[in-house]
């Protein structure tokens, strides 16, 4: 079966904690798998595919590193 | 804010009181700047007599209006040789503002290298010597500053690496707790004020008020609206307050541009480890404090109070830049060492991000092996201790390059780069190359636009748009310090509109003005053109705009990245 890693940070995680093998189906796209998850698309300002900037009509492939982040920032 | 105090330092230290002249309607960096450029020989030595030191709180400090507790403290460096505005929170802006100084300027040199308090007050001004406190650190000058002029001042102070006029030394500010927790840390300002004879300034308000506003019914309106817009943004409302800056180790490392081991690669293993939301929990599991403000009036409130294990106060919460100067950029995974180091920084009075960046380069030379957390607190105790080795490390990442033949320094006009790798986040890299002030991220912040998707998106791994980004950012950010609001402002402002406004009405309503965003640009320029004008007669080129050729050369994991923004492109972004 097809996996990724869903990696989830600040206040996402504590809803919705990272998950190390999540099932992937055919033609799943980012926001596919936030709606299986239930994180509300609104929550989610920064998405990387592999530690590349991504949208959430992005595709997903078998083994892909999904990193989800609420707006945050700092410096 | 409607007096200067200029205090001249010679056989005979004597101050006095003047009237604003051209310094009229300035304040915060806009105002430093302007003393440098046109009172500093710019070929003068930083450390020479010819030299000045200008303290300015910023136009909108001492005021109702939220956050406007930033401090700006001008030069010229004696880290790059350029110009130089280094600003803090803290309560000294809001209090010397009350105290109706726009501006303190210290001038002349140390006489027979004694040092003096500067004392100010509402009807008293005096300089004492301060052979009570000289050789002493942050923490102990200022416990007994506190003892003798009372808890209600806000304390200026230098710790013993700027007695030893050291490049990286800082000037601290005190936090709301008295604390000497919040630092004018980079360019190495401690060691100018040192060389001036001041020790410390003690800034008491006692009998003075809050500045007015002109139109005092607009002035509440925005002022109301500003602070809706600060806490209805996701960044300044939930994020910063709730983690800290340090919030950002996992995002930068996710992005793959987290300077590890002396930025030779873009990803830090133990991330986890020291990321701000393990940082947050250990605090509040220890009984610290996640959430807190630098400064009176603040609304985001990022700081907080790191303890140690059994609970004791050791610093304040460490800031992004420092968990990652002190942590993965010298492969170090342990929170307690990080925030002990910040400790000393703060005591010693020296830049944690200079410092950090020293360390590394001198674990590639071989003193000590990344990762090691002891050898780094023994490296840095020698800064403290003002051995040679710890003078040559108090000079900061390029002398310590320079004197173990290390081509690694990631340095630009002598100033170590902060927590980005320019390599996969190209925005910053035009900052760090361009900015008047050497490598320094909050000079024209592209992180916002490059990887947290504030003010749109510009691809952080390709050299398009990036320019431009950055110009647009430098411009907005000299004038926002020169408001004397903290730079956290920029998350709102740039993606709500109506936060804007009311950001320019706040300041229209202060001074009964009729400012448009054009003239907030136009001050951005002005102060951007002074500075780059100081350098050019200091000697600059555009050759001086570049980052270090191995950033060109070496590729960084895990983008395989190198920095590819043309020369050609890195000289117009002051081409406006």
């Amino acid at each position: 079966m097809s996996c990724i890693e869903v990696k989830t940070f600040a206040t996402l995680n504590s809803l919705f904690p990272s998950v190390q093998d999540y099932p992937l189906q055919e033609g799943d796209r980012v926001l596919d798998i936030m709606a299986r998850i239930g994180i509300p698309p609104e929550k989610v300002t920064i998405i990387f595919i592999n530690n590349v900037h991504a949208e959430p009509e992005s595709p997903l492939k078998d083994g892909d590193v999904l990193g989800l982040f609420p707006p945050i920032g700092g410096g | 804010m409607d007096k200067i105090l200029r205090v001249k330092m010679g056989s005979k230290p004597e101050y006095a009181v003047e009237e604003l002249g051209d310094y009229a309607g300035l304040g915060g960096r806009a105002l430093t700047t302007k003393v440098v450029y046109k009172e500093v020989p710019p070929l003068c030595h930083p450390l020479g007599p010819e030299n000045k030191l200008a303290i300015a709180p910023g136009m909108m400090s001492g005021s109702a209006a939220a956050i406007s507790g930033r401090i700006s403290v001008g030069c010229k460096s004696p880290l790059t040789g350029g110009i130089k505005e280094s600003n803090a929170g803290g309560q000294a802006a809001q209090v010397m503002a009350r105290l109706g100084y726009a501006a303190i300027i210290l001038e002349g040199e140390s006489p027979e290298g004694k040092l003096y308090t500067l004392v100010v007050k509402k009807d008293e001004i005096s300089l004492v010597e301060a052979s009570d406190i000289t050789g002493l650190n942050n923490y102990d000058a200022v416990e007994k500053l506190v003892a003798k002029y009372g808890d209600k001042a806000a304390y200026m102070s230098i710790g013993t690496a700027g007695e030893r006029k050291l490049a990286a030394s800082s000037i601290a500010c005190t936090d709301v707790e008295l604390r000497p927790t919040r630092h004018c840390g980079r360019g190495g300002v401690g060691a100018v004020m040192a060389s001036k004879g001041i020790k410390a300034v003690v800034l008491d308000d006692a009998g003075c008020s809050m500045r007015q506003p002109v139109n005092a019914d607009a002035f509440k309106a925005a002022n109301k609206l500003f602070v809706q817009g600060i806490k209805a943004h996701g960044v300044s409302g939930q994020g910063l307050p709730a983690y800290g800056t340090n919030v950002l180790s996992n995002v930068i490392n996710e992005a793959g541009g987290f300077p590890t081991n002396n930025f030779s690669k873009g990803q830090f293993p133990n991330v986890h480890k020291i990321s701000g939301e393990t940082q947050a929990e250990t605090e509040i599991a220890r009984g610290g404090k996640a959430t807190h403000g630098c400064h009176r009036g603040c609304v985001i409130q990022c700081s907080g109070t790191y303890v140690d294990k059994d609970g004791n106060y050791l610093t304040k919460q460490p800031e992004y830049e420092t968990v990652w100067a002190h942590g993965p950029n010298c492969g170090i995974d342990d929170l307690d060492a990080i925030a002990m180091m910040d400790r000393m920084d703060d005591d010693f009075g020296l830049d944690t991000i200079e410092m950090g960046a020293t360390i590394a380069v001198a674990m590639e030379a071989g003193l000590a092996k990344f990762g090691d957390a002891d050898a780094a607190i023994k490296l840095l105790q020698e800064v403290g201790d003002g051995t040679p080795l710890g003078r040559i490390l108090g000079s900061g990442a390029a002398v310590t390059a320079k004197t173990y033949g290390i081509e690694r320094a990631p340095v630009v006009k002598g100033q170590a780069m902060p927590a980005y790798d320019p390599r996969p986040i190209q925005g910053i890299g035009v900052t760090y190359a361009t900015t008047p002030q050497g490598a320094d991220h909050t000079a024209g912040y592209a992180i916002a636009t490059n990887i947290l998707k504030v003010g749109g998106f510009v691809d952080p791994l390709k050299p398009q748009g990036q320019v431009e980004l950055s110009r647009n950012l430098q411009i907005a950010t000299a004038a926002i310090d020169s408001t004397g609001m903290c730079l956290f402002i920029a998350f709102p402002i740039l993606d709500q509109p109506e936060t804007f406004n009311a950001f320019v009405d706040l300041i229209n309503a202060f001074f009964g003005l009729s400012m448009t965003a054009d003239d907030v640009t136009a001050l951005g320029k002005s102060v951007l053109t002074m500075e780059r004008d100081f350098n050019k007669a200091a000697g600059f080129t555009k050759e001086d705009d570049r980052l270090p050729m191995y950033f060109k050369r070496e590729k960084l994991e895990p983008h395989n990245a190198i920095f590819d923004v043309t020369d050609e492109e890195l000289d117009q972004v002051f081409n406006w």
